[in-house]
């Protein structure tokens, strides 16, 4: 009798046991499953919602591109399941995507216009650029990291931005012989502006720069060239964050 | 058997330069802060050995001494491994806020760190255990070696490249492991210490891991470049050098818009994988270094020739080409790294070398002490910018900068000569912090000095990326102003703020809503509630730095980090001060760990007393100090435990103004208080104090006069030499030391029984850190006087607790 009631809690023991693991398998697996097209969509959807519209950008061309970019075609496999999260992922290289908000925050600064000749330096992935030529006429990209433009040239290629140029080469010197450019956005800089690339800003143009930590940018400055072809600079918070500025309440 | 006092010291030794060795490999891997927090975290194992052994200690009883030389071979098998381990795990601590995964990595980087600390705390838990009436010696034997492994690790880092040095520190450990071996040891253990001898010794000379510098820092970025090469590498006790060349590397830090030239090819400077700055090749001709007079920093030669230049913290020279450029005849470079000056002449030619240039006298040593000590004096200071944006972004909130302080821009106007400035540049954050904590600085020095109406001794220039602060004690002149509008104008800066002179129709450039600095300028001129109300309301904190707390980089409120770690990390993330929520991270981690390691264990043995099984003695034994009967013991051990690392926090940060760098400070404090309190301990080996607590009491006692000495260390440093300093901090740490030694084993002369003895070892253990933590927070929101406070307060604690204990 008493062994038969060991048996029986060992067999309700194992079954426990058993319930738990299959529900922790089950679990795993629902977490990894990727979505499909239509979840991907839907993420996007999200996305734009939650993290980009909630914090004021407003530029309907803008919003459309960033609604239609599949960006989990840009992020490292990695991180696909981070494709759609508020935050910049690793790309290789010491370089990353840029965090949604930030993307979509300097395609607004620009003020793009169908017609419009960007340049991009610093391709990265190819996400921002695949952006811009949702909205624009042609985007001229560079990239330093040789595997960083192959891979991002194919990847815009396969998705069928046939307006993205991408090139391999010093950015530095932008891409005079396409130049003027009604907008200019440089990824990342490094302590000072180049000058070549402010050369090939058309008067009336507008240039985007995020300047800042590897953690999060923190600062965005903006470069105008008036018709006249005068330089003034704004620089702007990326993150409204109202609170801190007044202190916590 | 006995265990050899020999073994524990050099044990400790072993374990203490790879604490020390860590710090330095993890922050040129990664950054100062989670080096911080990995090698904090990590030494919890010593305060786990000590529960281990308060738990196995019926287990081990007579058996101590193979339980010991067990571990002492263990020990350097643990810290070859260590480096391996952290070089294959993907750790990537600046992903940690968005990736979940990162903390698994994270918790098997500390796993990999804390395993040599457990050995070896076992060792010295297990010495005590094995020979209670020897505890004094056996103590003093770890400290000592503790000690001789903080000197070693200095001399370590000036022969071999950090990722050399590990090894060494393995090699200490073989050797303790082979004293521990009896005459009688058996083959197989001798063959298995030779063994380990022989990897240690291949592992010095051709170690099996690199260091993993993460792909966010700036060399690894240089060196990925196309046509990248590393022209050379430097290493000394201070940091490790390399200089990078690639077509696409450029350095001009905020340079004007205006600028339509062309940059000459240079070399990068990285120290510990950051940029400190660039060497700049050219033929001698200064036509050639046009772009130095489209740097905000140029503002100052903008109001006239100067002759005399002193350039602080010169990295790669940039500031020496701007004086040799605008004409300066005599030019002195002050370098804190002496491979950042040596690699600045090698990796270009002559004609380029910034340091070496005729009329160029370099001075290797910290900026500070050369201001304090100096007679000279300059028509112009220029403190450079350093690094890139990134270098500047939140990363140094932690760092002790003396060179940033009230006292220290005291130090530098008061060497101007009559019409001398002061120029001060600093990349521009949003909200803008630097810039407007060096307004609030320099206007706080002038006060010093005596002058009145520090706004009109001020100019504040502003480009699209960084902000010049010109002070000129004489005040500026219409001349002056006329120049800086002029070159503001040309360069698109904009004057933000030039007292006394009419901006009104002055054009704007760089729209930054709304004019911080000006109203910085404008608060501080009025001082008194003005200011006041101005630092109070503003969003961060940015009163001015001060030798009592300098802490220059760090902005962060505590009621801000706390409300700010409540939100989403992506609205965070880019205000944080990662050192200052490592440190709280850390805190909290320690607390908890500690927590469960001596509360848990606590409560498992109090359950198996409870049920009645065979193991009641141990169980009365070891969960006993936690509970009441021996309260006093947690208390006492505690108390030591916080005390000790209280003070020697305290001590590091004080040194480090008058050594001149955190790492000698570093290695100074901990040799000369471990060698010492070695001393002490030792000496009380063969006495017997009539009242066991007096010993803690008189240091609680010394370390309230020493409070009151120290409070206001900077006067000082004016006029003696580092040496003699070295010698009154020597001298003044001598006898606080050497009694800080006694108060352990005088309390564990108390106790009885090699599980009461392991659980003083593990709350001692556990104390200490989360005192370093806690040290740091006190120091960044008190100051380094109120560290010292609690130190008194802790060692009170200790004596009170144990008087109580005597007395019942």
């Amino acid at each position: 009798m008493r062994t038969r009631r060991t048996l029986s809690s060992r067999a309700v023991g194992a079954l426990r046991v058993g319930s738990l693991a299959a529900t922790i398998a089950l679990g795993a697996v629902a977490y990894h499953a990727r979505p499909g097209q239509e979840s991907w969509a839907e993420e996007r959807a999200r996305m734009v919602s939650d993290q980009i519209v909630s914090r004021g950008v407003r530029d309907t061309a803008t919003l459309r591109a960033m609604r239609t970019v599949p960006r989990h075609e840009f992020v490292p496999r990695a991180y696909l399941d981070a494709a759609y999260d508020d935050r910049p992922l690793p790309i290789g290289f010491g370089q990353t995507i840029s965090q949604p908000y930030i993307v979509a925050y300097m395609t607004e600064l620009l003020r793009p216009k169908p017609g419009d000749r960007v340049l991009e330096v610093g391709t990265g992935s190819g996400y921002q650029a695949a952006v811009l030529a949702e909205i624009v006429a042609d985007v001229y990209t560079i990239e330093i990291f040789d595997e960083l433009a192959k891979t991002a040239a194919a990847r815009l290629g396969r998705l069928g931005h046939r307006n993205v140029y991408v090139r391999h080469g010093d950015g530095y010197f932008g891409w005079p012989e396409k130049s003027p450019f009604d907008a200019v956005i440089v990824t990342a800089a490094a302590g000072h502006i180049p000058p070549p690339l402010l050369e090939q800003l058309k008067p009336g143009g507008r240039m985007a720069i995020p300047v800042g930590s590897v953690y999060g940018v923190q600062t965005l400055v903006l470069v105008e060239k008036d018709r006249e072809g005068r330089l003034t600079t704004e620089s702007l918070l990326p993150v409204r964050f109202v609170p801190l500025l007044r202190g916590p309440r | 058997m006995r265990i050899r006092p020999a073994s524990v010291l050099l044990v400790s030794a072993a374990s203490l330069a790879f604490e020390i060795l860590w710090l330095r490999l993890f922050a040129i891997a990664e950054y100062h802060h989670f080096a911080y927090m990995a090698v904090a975290v990590a030494l919890l194992g010593i305060g786990a050995s000590g529960t281990a052994l308060a738990l196995l200690a019926e287990r081990i009883r007579g058996r101590e001494a193979p339980v010991y030389a067990t571990s002492a071979i263990a020990l350097p098998i643990s810290l070859l491994a260590g480096p391996v381990v952290v070089g294959l795990l993907p750790f990537e601590p600046t992903q940690i806020v968005f990736d979940r995964s990162q903390w698994l990595v994270v918790g098997a980087v500390v796993l990999a760190l804390a395993a040599p600390f457990f050995l070896a705390g076992a060792c010295v838990a297990l010495a005590l255990q094995h020979e209670p009436e020897r505890s004094s010696a056996l103590y003093g034997a770890s400290l000592l070696g503790s000690g001789l492994g903080a000197v070693g690790t200095l001399a370590i880092l000036v022969l071999l490249p950090p990722q050399h040095a590990p090894a060494i520190a393995a090699l200490a450990a073989v050797a303790g492991a082979a004293l521990a071996l009896g005459r009688d040891a058996d083959r197989a253990a001798v063959a298995g210490v030779s063994l380990l001898a022989v990897v240690a010794g291949v592992a010095v000379m051709r170690p099996p891991w690199e260091i993993p510098i993460t792909a966010f820092k700036g060399l690894p970025q240089a060196r990925a470049y196309p046509g990248a090469v590393e022209r050379a590498r430097a290493w000394d006790p201070t940091g490790w050098v390399a200089a990078v060349e690639a077509p696409a590397f450029r350095y001009a830090p905020g340079l004007s818009l205006a600028f339509r030239g062309a940059l000459p090819p240079q070399v990068g400077l990285f120290l510990d994988g950051e940029l400190v700055g660039a060497v700049s090749r050219w033929e001698g001709e200064p036509e050639e270094l046009e772009f130095v007079r489209w740097l905000p920093s140029a503002a100052a030669y903008a109001m006239g020739r100067r002759e005399q230049v002193l350039a602080v913290a010169a990295g790669g020279g940039v500031e020496i080409l701007s004086a040799l450029a605008h004409g300066a005849p005599k030019i002195t470079a002050v370098e804190l790294s002496p491979g950042v000056v040596r690699l600045a002449d090698e990796v270009v030619d002559r004609l380029s070398a910034p340091y070496g240039r005729p009329g160029v006298r370099a001075v290797v040593g910290d900026a500070r002490l050369y201001l304090d000590r100096s007679g000279e004096t300059f028509d112009l200071i220029q403190f450079g910018p350093s690094g890139t944006f990134a270098g500047a972004a939140s990363l140094h909130a932690l760092d002790v900068d003396y060179l940033n302080t009230v006292e220290a821009y005291g130090a530098a106007l008061s060497r101007l000569r009559p019409h001398g400035v002061l120029a001060i540049t600093r990349w521009l954050r949003l909200p803008p912090r630097d810039d407007v904590r060096v307004i609030a600085t320099v206007a706080a020095a002038l006060r010093s000095l005596g002058y009145e109406d520090v706004g009109s001794r001020l100019a504040v220039l502003r480009s699209w990326g960084s902000v010049v602060v010109l002070v000129k004690p004489d005040r500026f002149t219409d001349a002056d102003a006329a120049a800086l509008r002029a070159f503001a104008e040309t360069r698109l800066f904009d004057l933000d703020w030039l007292a006394g002179h009419d901006l009104s129709g002055v054009p704007r450039f760089n729209v930054l809503e709304p004019r911080v600095q000006a109203r910085a300028a404008r608060a501080v001129s009025e001082g008194g509630e003005v200011a006041e109300s101005f630092f109070r309301e503003y969003p961060v904190h940015v009163r001015p730095a001060t030798d009592a707390r300098p802490f220059f980089s760090h902005f962060l409120r505590a009621r801000q980090a706390l409300w700010l770690l409540r939100r989403p990390p992506a609205e965070w993330a880019p205000y944080a001060e990662w050192g200052y929520l490592a440190v709280l991270a850390t805190l909290a981690q320690s607390v908890l760990l500690a927590a469960a390691f001596l509360l848990v264990p606590a409560w498992v043995v109090r359950r198996r007393a409870a049920s009645g099984g065979a193991r009641v003695e141990v169980a009365a034994r070891a969960p006993a100090p936690a509970f009441g009967a021996r309260s006093w013991s947690v208390f006492y051990f505690g108390g030591l435990g916080l005390g000790y690392l209280f003070v020697e926090m305290a001590f590091i940060q004080r040194l480090q103004l008058w050594l001149g760098h955190p790492v000698y400070a570093v290695a100074a404090t901990l040799s000369a208080f471990l060698l010492f309190s070695g001393v002490g301990s030792l000496w009380y080996q063969r006495r017997v104090l009539p009242r066991a607590w007096w010993a803690a009491g008189v240091v609680a006692v010394m370390l309230l006069v020493y409070a009151w000495i120290f409070r206001d260390p900077g006067g000082l440093t004016a006029a003696l030499p580092t040496g003699v300093l070295a010698a009154i901090a020597g001298i003044a740490v001598f006898p606080l030391a050497t009694v800080m030694g006694i108060p352990f084993p005088a309390g564990l002369r108390q106790i009885e029984g090699p599980a009461a003895i392991a659980w003083a070892w593990a709350v001692n253990g556990f104390a200490s850190v989360v005192a370093a933590p806690l040290a740091t927070l006190l120091s960044l929101e008190a100051g380094m006087f109120t560290v010292l406070l609690g130190g008194a307060v802790s060692y009170g604690v200790a004596s009170l607790a144990l008087a109580r204990h005597e007395r019942s």
